[in-house]
């Protein structure tokens, strides 16, 4: 499997481990938290081959000699229904050659839910490898009035026990002894059996030998959850949680967002003071600058998002909000936790698709991702703004409400229905290709997240998001200036064109309507024809391929092309240039309701693209969304010309 | 994994194995107490067990509060017989009736007695020794027993009272219809000398 | 129903249940707060989904109390092997108990 994954430094390093063992663990056991303690930042986080899972490694050094700890993704079986349980097995299976087997396994069990994790572990310890079982959360145990004697579970069970109490790193000290030598760990002569009602006689066997009583039920928890669970409050501290989480990603990123944004503005006019080359410069200031600025202005945004997923996540609430929205996300087909991923998206796609991730089943996670785009986000706020004050009066409306906010308004329910239209019809399909997931959920008893797995989660997220998405972010920016500032026009060439060469927007607009860009807006003029666009518009709807919000710049620079004083009427008054209504005008409602429609449903957005390549591991659900976009786009914005020139 | 059709099957007796100390060829299956009324090796055991005996499987299966102890033939593996092992031993246990013994010890009394020296001998028993304590068995009588406790730990009134009520657990553990537990102090001590065991003493 | 179809049916539910009461139920129609002994799972949408099940802890034998319901009713919170779990009504319904309390 190594061979296949990223091939990093690092992971070359990896192979040459001394002793490579696994994490397996149902999910909440603190598998995580154990894994952060013992590999800390080291770990390097990639993608299992071919499925949305996401695979994490670490190592760390214990007497000289290099452990590597493969974290594999919790589950509650090896009896596997979904891909990322594939994954387990597949790499628990020696026979399987693709994947490399652990020498040694780690078993984290909750020991307040010992009889549920033991079910699992006699799966573990029939596939042979030797095992280790590191108990979690025995502190709690005892706070519930629960009672487990490990010596006796260790003799019950035929393989080495060692507590660990989550963040306490003397507790690690015996688990790193036994950890550099599995060969040696204890194994049972006789593994456990495999049939459901044997395994439940060894169960309660192993238990009352190890003189296991069941914690109470948490108090403190019980006491919450009658409050942030009753039918009433309960959904309104949902909502008020969920008003909070998105103003938070909306409006506390924003200044963060403006500062970054300025900084490499700033940046882009000293490189301007500096380059005497126009090209140069425009290349160093739009494309670099630009590109780099691009990527690192979503920064905030994620990094606010993961902080408060990891702290509801940590806190057990997560859980409770996915259970309170489950009956409404289920008429999409999915499950209440995608719920976080969807909202996100109101902000921005990236940000949406990386929250994906908290999803249990990958096939929940693609669904949720090819619906996540359609969610207005905030980058088509400017395009939307422009294109309704085109064609709405800012005084028209009825009362308080303003027709232009009421547009505003239809274009957000729009685009939530269409993203949860789309996530249902994506996870119907998936639904042919294998049996229906079962849907459950465990309920953790309210904890105080650790502010080390929650620095540890948003350092991961911010890191993975600057080293895969970026470099896609990048190449792209750079590639769109390629496109729309060559070829190159020299001096004698504006000036025999009658551009004024000291005229910066001037110039600008020139070099853009002589680009290969423009090339491609009229190579691509007969697709958009029948929506009314022109190869002006063409050209920026290319250029927002980068970003939405650029095609108002662009819309912005070709019109002030024809009047620089007052770009806005320049806009309005703007003429089709070519074809059968050559100099009808352009921006007519029709037109600007198929632009609109076509915003709303296009994945015009190349970090979006890149968000999901890294997300899914593969350019294949890009490609997918892209094309289904477009298609969609461009048959609702046909639509909605068509309705609109009908109705005015 | 399961057939589902096992779902369909009745609740088994639950029952793990343990390894014993130094003898890989013996493991010994934790049963829950008093699902079989004897101790010793049994002069009958059900069919299934039986199969394995005959077959050469197993050497020998002997009983002890709590537990069966199944061992196997020279040449015979775990790996290879577990599994049927297993699957004979929880099959057996759930005809109690069939398991009989034709020697001695097959009273009630006997198998108290077995539990009682079990207990003691175990970590009740070690707990009292690491103390400076003795445990002695007297008797056993239509379920009650009776201990004598020696030593250090006999002086305390109190501490009597506490190794008493463990004993007493430990031993309902492996045999539900326990009576009563009584004890008697090995050496009668004089009043003062109780008086005086309740101070701290010079004198180790 | 033709007598083949009959047969086997009848044959599994007298095996699962020897004496059908009115005390025996699936998970999904339990109010909340009572208390119940897990028969079996019933595998009728799909055995891994049984199966799943009986991993998660829903194992014959096993006991399980209804914690509460969401505003609509669903999913609704079992408690089970020592935890709470959330299942959908329709999951739950493959799960035959016997109410306890």
């Amino acid at each position: 499997m190594s061979g296949h994954c990223q091939p990093t430094a690092a992971s070359a390093g990896v192979e040459n481990a001394d002793v490579r063992l696994a994490l397996v663990g149902s999910p909440n056991a603190g598998k995580t938290t154990l894994f952060n303690a013992l590999t800390g930042l080291r770990a390097k986080t990639g993608n299992y081959p071919g499925v949305t899972v996401s695979r994490y490694e670490g190592a760390c050094e214990i007497d000289g000699r290099s452990v590597v700890i493969e974290d594999l993704p919790g589950s509650y079986s090896l009896d596997p229904i979904s891909p990322d349980e594939q994954v387990l097995a597949e790499v628990l299976d020696e026979l399987h050659t693709d994947s490399q087997t652990p020498q040694g396994l780690l078993v984290t069990l909750d020991a307040t839910t010992l009889p549920r994790s033991l079910r699992m572990l006699a799966q573990v310890v029939r596939t042979g490898l030797p095992v280790c079982v590191v108990l979690t959360f025995t502190d709690e145990l005892t706070r519930r009035q629960g009672a487990l004697d490990e010596s006796a579970l260790g003799r019950a069970l035929g393989v080495p026990v060692v507590s660990v109490t989550s963040g306490q790193r003397r507790d690690l000290i015996a688990l790193k002894e036994l950890m550099v030598r599995p060969e040696s760990w204890a194994r049972p002569a006789v593994p456990p059996p495999a049939a459901a009602a044997e395994v439940s006689s060894w169960i309660t066997s192993v238990l009352t030998s190890a003189g296991y009583r069941l914690p109470e039920t948490d108090a403190r928890t019980r006491r919450v959850d009658a409050v942030l669970l009753h039918p009433l409050w309960g959904t309104l501290v949902f909502f008020a949680v969920m008003v909070a989480f998105f103003q938070v990603i909306f409006t506390v990123a924003a200044p963060f967002q403006s500062a970054i944004e300025e900084f490499f503005a700033w940046l882009g006019r000293l490189a301007g003071t500096h380059i005497s080359n126009g090209l140069v410069r425009s290349f160093v200031a739009d494309a670099l600058l630009g590109g780099v600025g691009g990527v690192l202005v979503f920064l905030p945004q994620i990094v606010l998002l993961f902080l408060m997923i990891s702290l509801l996540e940590g806190t057990g609430y997560m859980a409770r909000a996915a259970f309170l929205m489950d009956r409404v996300m289920s008429k999409a087909g999915l499950e209440g936790r995608a719920f976080v991923a969807l909202l996100s998206s109101v902000a921005c796609a990236v940000p949406g698709i990386m929250a994906t991730r908290t999803l249990p089943s990958a096939r929940d996670r693609i669904a949720t991702m090819m619906g996540a785009p359609l969610m207005t986000c905030s980058a088509r706020l400017p395009v939307y703004i422009l294109l309704i004050g085109l064609v709405v009066d800012p005084d028209a409306g009825w009362g308080p409400f303003s027709a232009q906010g009421a547009v505003m308004f239809g274009l957000y329910i729009g685009g939530a229905l269409s993203a949860m239209a789309a996530a249902w019809v994506f996870s119907r399909l998936g639904r042919s290709k294998g049996p229906l997931l079962p849907f459950y959920m465990e309920i953790p008893p309210y904890r105080i997240p650790s502010a080390r797995s929650v620095a540890l989660s948003v350092v991961d997220a911010a890191k993975t998001f600057l080293r895969k998405v970026g470099k896609i972010i990048l190449v792209t920016t750079i590639a769109l200036w390629v496109l729309l500032n060559l070829p190159a026009q020299s001096v004698a060439d504006l000036q025999k064109a009658g551009v004024d060469p000291s005229d910066d927007s001037a110039v600008s607009a020139y070099v853009i309507d002589h680009s290969y860009a423009a090339d491609v807006g009229h190579a691509v003029e007969p697709v958009f024809e029948p929506l009314g666009f022109d190869w002006r518009i063409n050209v920026g709807v290319i250029a927002s391929l980068s970003a939405r919000e650029v095609f108002v710049a662009t819309l912005g620079q070709v019109a002030a092309a024809e009047n620089p004083d007052n770009p806005q009427t320049a806009l309005k008054s703007m003429t089709v240039a070519d074809g059968p209504r050559q100099g009808e005008p352009l921006f007519t409602p029709g037109v600007v309701a198929a632009l609109l429609a076509f915003f709303l449903f296009a994945l015009q957005c190349m970090s979006t693209i890149g968000a999901m390549r890294r997300e899914s591991g593969s350019w294949r659900w890009p490609a997918i969304a892209f094309g289904y976009m477009f298609v969609l786009a461009w048959t609702m914005a046909w639509i909605s010309r068509q309705v609109v020139e009908a109705l005015v | 994994m399961a057939n589902p059709a096992d779902e369909l099957t009745p609740v088994l007796i639950p029952i793990h194995p343990e390894a014993v100390d130094g003898d890989g060829d013996t493991l010994r299956w934790a049963v829950p107490a008093a699902t079989l009324g004897l101790v010793g090796v049994p002069s009958t055991v059900p069919a299934a067990l039986q199969a394995l005996l005959d077959e050469r499987v197993l050497e020998s299966v002997s009983i002890e509060p709590g537990a069966v102890r199944t061992t196997l033939a020279t040449g015979q593996s775990w790996r290879d017989h577990g599994a049927r092992v297993r699957a004979a031993l929880q099959e057996s246990l759930a005809t109690p009736e069939q398991w009989t013994s034709s020697g001695p010890s097959s009273s009630a009394d006997d198998l108290l007695r077995a539990v009682v020296r079990q207990v003691i001998d175990g970590e009740v028993g070690d707990y009292i020794r690491s103390h400076g304590g003795r445990v002695e068995l007297i008797a056993v009588r239509d379920h009650d027993v009776e201990v004598e406790l020696a030593g250090a730990c006999a002086h305390c009134p109190a501490s009597e009272f506490t190794l008493t009520r463990r004993i007493e657990t430990g031993i309902r553990a492996l045999y539900p219809a326990l009576g009563r537990v009584t004890s008697r102090n090995g050496s009668e001590p004089h009043l003062s000398q109780r008086v005086l065991g309740w101070f701290p003493t010079r004198a180790g | 129903m033709s007598l083949m179809t009959m047969k086997p049916r009848e044959r599994a539910v007298a095996s699962t249940v020897p004496t059908p009461s009115p005390r025996c139920t699936t998970l999904a129609d339990l109010p909340a707060g009572s208390t119940a002994c897990i028969l079996d799972v019933c595998d009728e949408a799909q055995p891994a989904t049984a199966r799943r099940l009986v991993d998660l802890g829903f194992a014959p034998g096993a006991q399980v109390s209804v914690v509460r319901r969401a505003p609509m009713a669903d999913p609704v919170i079992f408690r089970v092997a020592g935890g709470e779990l959330a299942l959908r009504r329709c999951q739950a319904r493959c799960i035959n108990v016997r109410v306890e309390a």
